[in-house]
């Protein structure tokens, strides 16, 4: 292809990248604003590498390449645990960066640079391949293949120009750039349609590629999943790697939390952003299959921009390099941004205020943009041949994983420290040092193979501890972030966390004029309107989180330190102790009242049921003292005014007032029981013989079953239980004697165990009447003339012994009760 | 509606990770088409359904 038509494209579409950013920050700003322009931006995370890399990757390693993007799917999914914690955090902190989060969050002064520094060069091979990948592809389509020549550096330099155009135009960081964010979802549709496209005509023009693979054999391993645990484990870590590095890379964070402008986007961007992921994967298989079959020579990177020439399809060609430019752009600008707003945050507004120019922190973060940019250059041309695009990206991957334990523990988990933290990133960077970085550059050439083989056979950098099988990413990815979470956990468990960071208070005029000098005059007037009612803790506070916007955490802190005092720790101290001891007293007394409130509440049901049931208990006594009384007093009137009675007639009358003392005597001994049941009297559990206990009962009551001519019958079978023997006896003769009562010809006694004893005492009488079924167990309620206690009293017995008593349906009537089985649970000697 | 959420991440994070080898040991199908791959961009495109359903402005 013409290298001037080419460049012409290339530069044209860089042209229209302007105008794009142009419109955003005029007329298009709604359009800019928009939940799909947000979710279409976070699209920057489709690179190069996913336009021409999955491509390759696919080609040589099959469906290995689809992790990459279903861990961002998963990580999406959690938005209402992650993203809406940030995206609250930076609005209240002004946080530009995890970075910020993580000194924010633990007031550790190393841990911003050390992250900053470790970012910055973790993420240069990854902005080196999107170089390449533009590089590459330029010089394919020219036909040239090697060397690869310099249109990497002016496309650079025209990036580096728009970073700097559209993304620092102020000093705060934090606003939004609305440009940006357009250009940047212009982007991500023309990477989108411009895949589809490619991959359509060639579907189109050559058909499905399965039906070819039948004579190359060599081809279906592509199709199978991984079948041993080095490639599941492979494919579990890439999903978890992939996840971790679309919520730590700094590009995402810029363009998911710092240009958020509505948190209700998220809701869209949930489902639409993995639609867009699952859609742009869609033709990456079908263009690897037709690479492998079509150009078996060729490079796999290249199959996206070689399919349409071997098809004779210029002009589609043409369209596939400029959506390779286009993944690659979008991610160049918003990665470099990004970085170097974590170089002028933690790494040069430090040694600016040092050197009192801070003033010029604004062309110096332009600088860095630059310089970035030249570094990523630079690697690729000293390194970026020695590995795969796919390689590359996956080692900064790896990089930005290891923020994961610090950021996220800090989010999550109180007990976090700043010694925790800080081992935890250290331990994280070492190892991926050690495992995958230095190897790279071993790799290239530039280091000695040692670092490839280590000084031990256990020391392997790709296979520590004498580790096969892995490839070298998941070794080292497994292997730095074990080492990291561990540190960072453990840690953070034998360490103090730090007290409370000093608090600094000031005067509303002498911090406004500070942002004047440092922020401008429109910062100044900002500030005033806000701090106008606050107090002078509250304003320096709002006073920091507007400089660390702009200068970064730690200058902030450092540029208050001139114009604040810090609050009298005393009388701090004292407030905060005197209104805990408050609190805590007026909450110990609200609990204190209510409990008095609900005991005496209760107390006062309890005496009100006992008062009504000593009524109802007096009035019922009183009935049935009276029957018996009358008629014993009727009987001895008659015998006392009739002393000339026959023998008979006085034997008569002397049995019937026998009869009725009986009965006197039976209800005041049931009264008295009754009495005790309410007083409370304490069960005197003892092991106990129910059975034994059963044929006692029937030997008492067998003298009046013999008078009233009933036959007694048993089923007893042998259960042994604790229990209080005089109740089980008093109930099992209520029972009995109210049997006696009522039957014709005979009584049954059964006991029967299975996971408690029951017992069972049934008659062949006429049963209960159905009415009367629900008030048997009722005091006073007889239906025969009983005293109208004995059932009443044998319920309230079983249910003190832990059981229940009923009535069951049937001939005659049929009362069971059951005890639980418990056994004494003896000393076993370990105590005293 | 956090609960929901944690409940789809959970049913993904079992599609995504689930071990596709053993149910797919082939690499075509009796359609002509690799089970594996039809496997994933169907429960990808089931995920992004529910995710639609749950997410979506009421």
């Amino acid at each position: 292809m013409n290298p001037l038509v080419l460049l012409l494209s290339l530069f044209l579409y860089l042209g229209l990248l302007f105008l794009v950013a142009l419109l955003g920050e005029g007329r298009g700003r709604s359009l800019a604003q928009s939940p799909w322009a947000y979710t279409l931006s976070l699209a920057v995370y489709a690179t190069a590498w996913t336009f021409m890399g999955s491509v390759g990757w696919a080609a040589t390693e099959g469906a290995s390449f689809l992790p990459i993007y279903l861990g961002p799917t998963l990580v999406l999914l959690l938005w209402p645990f992650l993203q809406e914690r940030l995206l609250s955090l930076a609005r209240a902190h002004r946080l530009t960066s995890w970075a910020d989060f993580l000194y924010l969050r633990f007031g550790h002064g190393l841990l911003g640079p050390l992250a900053a520094g470790f970012l910055v060069v973790g993420l240069l091979p990854y902005l080196a391949l999107q170089l390449k990948a533009i590089a590459q592809a330029f010089l394919f389509l020219r036909g040239e293949e090697e060397p690869l020549t310099d249109i990497a550096l002016p496309t650079a330099l025209l990036l580096a120009l728009f970073a700097i155009l559209f993304g620092t135009r102020r000093l705060d960081p934090s606003e939004r750039h609305q440009g940006l964010v357009l250009a940047v979802a212009f982007e991500s549709l023309v990477k989108l349609l411009a895949l589809l496209l490619v991959g359509g005509v060639v579907l189109w023009q050559l058909g499905s590629p399965f039906p070819k693979l039948q004579n190359r054999p060599e081809l279906l391993s592509l199709l199978l999943p991984p079948e041993d645990l080095a490639g599941y484990l492979e494919w579990a870590s890439l999903v978890l790697l992939s996840g971790l590095a679309f919520l730590f890379l700094p590009r995402q964070f810029h363009v998911s939390v710092v240009e958020n402008t509505d948190p209700q986007h998220l809701r869209l961007a949930a489902w639409a952003f993995p639609l867009y992921l699952l859609l742009i994967n869609l033709p990456v298989l079908p263009l690897a299959l037709f690479g492998r079959l079509l150009l078996p020579e060729g490079n796999p990177d290249l199959y996206v921009l070689a399919l349409p020439l071997e098809l004779g399809n210029g002009p589609l060609a043409l369209l596939a390099f400029l959506g390779g430019v286009s993944a690659a752009t979008a991610m160049v600008v918003v990665e470099s941004l990004a970085l170097s707003i974590l170089i002028s945050n933690h790494l040069l507004s430090p040694l600016l205020l040092r050197f009192r120019a801070l003033g010029s922190l604004l062309f110096w973060r332009r600088i860095s943009i630059l310089t970035v940019m030249l570094l990523a250059y630079l690697y690729f041309r000293l390194a970026g041949e020695a590995y795969a695009l796919v390689a590359m990206g996956l080692i900064s991957f790896v990089a930005v994983a290891q923020l994961a334990p610090a950021g996220l523990l800090g989010l999550f988990w109180k007990g976090a420290t700043p010694q925790g933290a800080l081992a935890g990133l250290l331990g994280g960077i070492a190892v991926w040092a050690y495992t995958l970085f230095l190897p790279a550059l071993a790799r290239s050439g530039w280091l000695p193979p040692f670092f490839l083989e280590g000084p031990h056979p256990l020391m392997r950098p790709e296979g520590l501890l004498g580790v096969r099988g892995l490839d070298p990413v998941t070794h080292g990815f497994l292997a730095s972030l074990t080492l990291n979470l561990a540190l960072t956990l453990g840690v953070s468990l034998f360490t103090r966390r730090m007290a409370l960071q000093e608090e600094r208070t000031g005067e509303v005029e002498e911090l406004a004029a500070l942002l004047r000098r440092v922020l401008g005059p429109e910062a100044e007037e900002s500030f005033r309107h806000q701090a106008r009612a606050l107090p002078g803790r509250e304003a320096a506070g709002l006073a920091e989180t507007l400089l660390a916007g702009s200068v970064g955490p730690a200058t902030a802190k450092l540029l208050l330190l001139s114009v604040t005092r810090a609050v009298p720790p005393e009388a701090l101290r004292e407030e905060v102790e005197e209104a805990a001891r408050e609190s805590r007293e007026l909450r110990a007394y609200a609990q204190a009242l209510e409990e008095a409130r609900r005991e005496l509440a209760e107390a006062y049901e309890r005496l009100k049921a006992l008062d009504q049931a000593k009524d109802e208990l007096l009035a019922a006594v009183s009935h049935e003292l009276k029957t018996p009384l009358t008629a014993v007093r009727a009987l001895a009137e008659i015998l006392e005014a009739n002393p000339d009675l026959s023998e008979e007639e006085r034997g008569r009358f002397v049995s019937l007032l026998t009869k009725e003392t009986v009965r006197l005597s039976r209800l005041v001994e049931e009264i008295l029981a009754y009495t005790r049941l309410q007083a409370g009297v304490p069960l005197a559990r003892s092991p106990t013989d129910l059975r034994a206990l059963a044929v006692e009962a029937l030997a008492l009551v067998e003298p009046l079953a013999r008078e009233r001519g009933i036959t007694m019958e048993s089923h007893l079978a042998e259960v042994q239980t604790l229990t209080d023997r005089d109740r089980v006896l008093q109930v099992l003769l209520n029972l009995l004697h109210n049997a006696l009562r009522h039957a014709r010809s005979r009584v049954r006694l059964e006991l029967l165990a299975n996971q408690e004893a029951l017992f069972r005492v049934s008659d062949d009488g006429p049963g209960v009447p159905p009415q009367a079924r629900t008030l048997v167990f009722e005091p006073f309620q007889s239906f025969s003339g009983g005293t109208g206690l004995g059932l009443f009293l044998a319920r309230r017995l079983v249910e003190s012994l832990g059981g229940r008593i009923w009535l069951e349906e049937g001939e005659g009537a049929t009362f069971a009760f059951t005890l639980p089985l418990e056994v004494e649970h003896e000393d076993s000697g370990g105590g005293r | 509606m956090k609960e929901r959420a944690l409940a789809l991440f959970l049913l993904a994070l079992f599609l995504f990770l689930f071990p596709a080898s053993l149910v797919f040991p082939a690499p075509l199908g009796s359609q002509g088409l690799p089970p594996l791959y039809l496997y994933l961009y169907v429960s990808w495109g089931l995920v992004v359904l529910l995710a639609y359903l749950l997410f979506r402005r009421s």
